[in-house]
């Protein structure tokens, strides 16, 4: 784990490195990935189907009766604009 | 009045028998939080309402209507929502937030007449072990306030510790109830995953996180628990009612998990009081059993893949477009770069960073699959022990309460976990009870394992403990 690795994780999850930062996580990331990396050589065999992990879904219909949460929700927004969350142009 | 270990069984007496008003109850605390936060520094908030709330319970029980927590001084960690007051997951990012809704353990507290008197520090987002990752300082510990209080859910073991509250709701990922409630001297349930509804807590790792109560008592903790645990149309993963079911009605055999208890840094003084509490176990009639759990060991490394990639998912949301902090950029990355950097502290940004690394092409495989896969064979390996024994004994925590700066390394942080986070893993419930102090005046401790459901097996053996620990 070099510092240009974590300059381009940071830049997937859209955060800032300030100058230096990269080289402590780096040092940082050594040291945990050392540990978590014990996994990687156990043996562990099948597992029983029953222990799988599996999604939970419900139907994709509306839960909430349409617009009764607007106002508070649009409250918290940071910018707005008619009833609509405001945000930079993407394209 | 004398706040001293109050339960919330004998102020409900106090209540019916006309000795004080919830009213003056919820004074008493708030003026004894405000003596005592400046140095300990357990609370964020007190709620403005708290008095109000108060009256409302004091109407309830004059109409005779005593719910199971109507009156009951209760805090709450700042990651729960409560519609109309602040919530911040002690996070810059979301320093002006104000929640919109009710999460559904507050919609259920406020149902009872439970007096919700304000909310407590935490480390950011629940991510630490001693509440140093907090943008609002540390939170001391009341034993002794040159130690941590531990973490996460520091603030709300605090406050129970100092008298600022007779129970508090903190959440559990990998130890975050347990670990400070040990520190604190005091009782912290994680319980089964999936009972009580997480809806309105702010995620962390979604597969991982329970809401769970912070008590002076184990019957404190089984009232609360009974109050809070049903199923929850609002979360997904809450299970239905009529599949809680435990197998076993009562506690005989009790099982140790010898080589689990033998890695590095584990204290000699927390050691030997747990072997002197298994001679207390085996003299209230209890067999005690050693038990192999090979894979177990494991529990902790599978910890830092899975949670740190739910991480970096759910933090995904503070792109300060919807809610929270937003500081804007000439495009719509650097709006979020800016946001984050302002909002987020380190730890932060280290999970995200390690759980973007986990989840990325060519290491998915290596780690997060394998991660999984090693979950269900810890569940699997759980379940089969609790073939054999009841309950599964352990300390909580490796060494007592340390100093805030005392591990600098995240590693030596994320390992004062060890005990806690099989039980997160394997999504069974763990209470943590008070177990003696050490030489320096430290509170230890002690805690139970059952499986999946098995909370009565834990207040059980819990009360009896209790009651007959030397």
């Amino acid at each position: 784990m070099q510092e240009k690795d974590i300059e381009k994780l940071a830049e997937l999850a859209k955060i800032r490195i300030k100058p230096g930062e990269a080289g402590a996580f780096a040092h940082d990331f050594e040291s945990i990935l050392g540990y978590i990396k014990s996994i990687e050589s156990v043996d562990i065999g099948e597992v029983s189907p029953e222990y799988a992990v599996k999604n939970v879904m419900r139907e994709d219909v509306s839960a909430n009766e349409s617009g009764a949460n607007s106002e508070v929700l649009l409250a918290a927004a940071p910018a707005t604009h008619e009833g609509f969350v405001k945000v930079n142009k993407i394209l | 009045m004398d706040l001293e270990n109050l339960t919330i069984g004998a102020v409900q007496e106090s209540f019916k028998n006309g000795e004080f008003t919830a009213l003056e109850l919820t004074r008493a605390y708030i003026e004894n939080i405000k003596a005592k936060n400046p140095d300990i520094n357990a609370f964020l908030e007190i709620f403005a309402d708290a008095e109000d709330q108060a009256k409302r319970a004091d109407e309830m029980i004059a109409r005779g209507e005593i719910k199971s927590l109507t009156g009951i001084p209760v805090a709450l960690k700042d990651n729960i929502l409560f519609s109309g007051h602040r919530a911040g997951a002690s996070s810059k990012i979301l320093e002006r937030y104000v929640a919109s809704y009710d999460s559904t353990v507050v919609q259920k507290l406020r149902d009872e007449g439970a007096v919700i008197i304000g909310r407590t520090n935490m480390d950011e987002f629940a991510m630490g072990s001693s509440t140093e990752t907090s943008a609002y300082g540390v939170t001391k510990n009341p034993i002794d306030t040159a130690r941590v209080a531990g973490g996460s859910s520091g603030g709300a073991a605090a406050a129970v510790a100092m008298n600022g509250v007779i129970f508090s709701l903190g959440s559990d990922t990998g130890g975050s109830i347990r670990q400070p409630a040990a520190f604190c001297g005091v009782v912290g349930l994680k319980p089964t995953y999936g009972t009580i509804s997480r809806h309105g807590l702010m995620a962390m790792g979604s597969s991982l996180d329970i809401i769970g109560p912070i008590t002076n008592s184990v019957a404190d903790s089984e009232i609360v628990f009974n109050t809070l645990a049903y199923s929850d149309a609002m979360d997904s993963t809450s299970i239905p009612d009529n599949k809680r079911i435990s197998k076993k009605t009562t506690v005989k055999r009790i099982g140790v998990p010898r080589s689990f208890l033998s890695g590095e840094g584990i204290g000699v003084e927390t050691l030997a009081n747990f072997e002197k509490s298994l001679e207390t176990l085996k003299s209230l009639g209890y067999e005690i059993i050693d038990v192999e759990v090979p894979f177990i060991e494991y529990s902790l490394a599978v910890y830092y893949i899975l949670m740190p990639a739910e991480t970096s998912t759910n933090l995904a949301r503070f792109d300060g477009i919807r809610f929270g902090l937003s500081v804007a950029g000439a495009t719509t990355a650097e709006a979020y770069k800016n946001t984050k950097e302002a909002g987020f502290g380190a730890e932060v940004k280290r999970r995200i960073l390690l759980g973007t690394y986990v989840l990325s092409h060519g290491y998915y495989d290596a780690y997060y699959n394998k991660a999984i896969k090693m979950r269900a064979k810890i569940t699997e390996e759980l379940d089969r022990v609790f073939e054999k024994v009841d309950l599964i004994v352990t300390p909580t925590c490796p060494t007592p309460a340390f100093r805030p700066g005392e591990k600098k390394d995240p590693l030596q942080m994320y390992l004062s976990d060890i005990f806690t986070v099989p039980a997160n893993i394997a999504g069974i419930p763990a209470i943590s009870i008070p177990n003696g102090m050490s030489s320096e005046g430290l509170p230890l401790d002690i805690q139970f394992m059952a499986p999946h459901f098995g909370e009565k097996l834990l207040f059980e053996v819990g009360k009896n403990y209790e009651k007959n620990k030397k």
